[in-house]
């Protein structure tokens, strides 16, 4: 870990760095931000599934080396392809400067009745917050329709046959829904308790926390 | 690669199951295909959705805990599948019997989670084990997890018996501490309690204020123990309520160790 901190220690993300790489990505400022977004939600999903336990920091690192080598000018076609590379160098760092905490990380302690209690009472608050048609559409997509006797993908198919979509479509529907109930039950557990911790919901909602 | 990938190799990709070149290629596909990527999170979300109902086998929770349990992040996902489990679960209570959402959620992970789980904790990146479960521990270990003691987990219930069998745990000898699960047999009144590990009546290893956590819905209380501390014989973990407005109250878990 020493040896990251020691990094980021040497260069700094400056902004026009940060704007170098947002200008590779696309001309257009609004779409820049959508793809580097997107290119960070690729990196956090890489980091994650590689059992990273701070999935954020190396996408952030990533980034970084990714703007730094744009910044100094280096000739990069595929900026995605090549923070992909980057990626793969960043993860051999990440595991074993992890390996160390992983095995000294303590159990979670947390306050079994009244940790789900608290959350099933956010998540009730949250599902309130939504259209009546994300509601049903959640209900149908999360709830009712995996049943044992019935496999998710069989009953998912039908339900987008019944509602005139495709699937890959309906997949899209749910699960930007979904993303929208994990953010609100995460930001009600982190604000008071009280019937004002449901935060609202907004569709346009960032996922990404980032500068 | 394809976005139709199926199901299957999605799940061992998350499960850990596949090769590092064959997980390359995978990976390769979350940046340069976003409906791959995106197909990719609902399968990890019906994972963890699954793993919250205890709708996994042993060897599978096993393998999410190591591979998608790992982080803050992670775990904040599984809070969202835990609790939609509980909406699950408390709607069918209310068609039915009227129970508290609790007691009828514990009980439907605990009946399917495969009730008895003995998995490899490894601290490292490397694969799972898929061959620990049900008491036996694969013997093998990797040469980088060799030098660190390794670390596994057995879940326990209260009495002497699981499923009408005794309860037992094989320890390979690489093992440096095993981890403990003792189930609550329902949301904890107290807020702690105290653990002794006992043989013949002859107290072992004690620690105090252990608090109880939730694993997929499932009142547990963890604790670590050195497995120098644990010669074949038979054991018995007892656990006390710390101090509350409540009565005392004592639970047994007998093992043994083979």
């Amino acid at each position: 870990m020493k040896d990251q901190e020691g990094r980021r220690a040497r260069w700094q993300l400056t902004q026009d760095a940060f704007d170098t790489l947002l200008r590779r990505l696309a001309d257009d400022r609004d779409q820049a931000g959508e793809r580097f977004e997107a290119l960070r939600h690729n990196l956090l999903q890489f980091f994650s599934y590689e059992a990273s336990v701070f999935p954020e920091r190396w996408a952030d690192e990533t980034l970084d080396r990714l703007a730094k080598r744009l910044y100094e000018g280096a000739a990069i076609d595929d900026v995605v392809a090549f923070a992909r590379g980057i990626s793969k160098m960043v993860l051999r760092e990440a595991r074993q400067a992890e390996r160390r905490e992983r095995e000294l990380e303590p159990q979670p302690r947390l306050d079994a009745g009244a940790e789900l209690e608290r959350d099933a009472s956010c998540l009730e608050g949250c599902l309130k917050k939504l259209p009546a048609e994300h509601l049903a559409l959640v209900e149908d997509y999360y709830l009712s329709s995996f049943k044992a006797s019935q496999p998710s993908a069989v009953a998912r198919k039908a339900l987008a046959e019944k509602l005139g979509v495709s699937q890959e479509a309906l997949r899209s529907r749910a699960m930007r829904i979904r993303k929208q109930l994990e953010r609100c039950l995460q930001d009600c557990r982190e604000s008071a308790t009280g019937s004002d911790m449901v935060s609202e919901i907004s569709p346009d909602r960032n996922e990404g926390r980032r500068r | 690669m394809s976005p139709r990938i199926d199901r299957e190799l999605r799940m061992a990709y998350l499960l850990g199951r596949m090769t590092e070149e064959e997980r390359e290629k995978i990976a390769d596909s979350l940046f340069g295909d976003p409906a791959f990527a995106e197909s990719m999170e609902e399968t990890e979300r019906d994972l963890l959705d699954r793993y919250a109902r205890g709708e996994l086998s042993a060897e599978d929770r096993a393998a999410v805990e190591l591979r998608l349990l790992v982080s803050d992040r992670q775990k904040a996902k599984l809070r969202f599948s835990a609790a939609m489990a509980h909406r699950r679960g408390a709607a069918a209570t209310r068609r039915t019997t009227g129970y508290l959402w609790w007691s009828t959620l514990a009980a439907s992970l605990v009946i399917a989670a495969g009730l008895w789980a003995l998995w490899p904790r490894h601290a490292t990146n490397s694969a799972p084990n898929t061959q620990a479960q049900n008491r036996d521990v694969a013997p093998e270990q990797s040469k980088s997890s060799a030098k660190t003691p390794a670390i596994f987990a057995a879940l326990l219930s209260a009495g002497g018996t699981r499923d009408a069998a005794r309860q037992e745990v094989r320890l390979p000898k690489s093992t440096g501490l095993l981890r403990f699960d003792l189930e609550l047999d329902q949301a904890p009144a107290a807020r702690s309690y105290s653990v002794q590990l006992l043989r013949a009546s002859q107290l072992l290893w004690t620690q105090d204020d252990v608090s109880p956590t939730v694993e997929a819905g499932q009142p547990i209380l963890s604790v670590r123990v050195p497995a120098a501390s644990l010669p074949k014989g038979s054991y018995e973990f007892l656990i006390r309520s710390k101090p509350s407005k409540l009565p005392p109250h004592e639970t047994v878990y007998r093992f043994l160790v083979l």
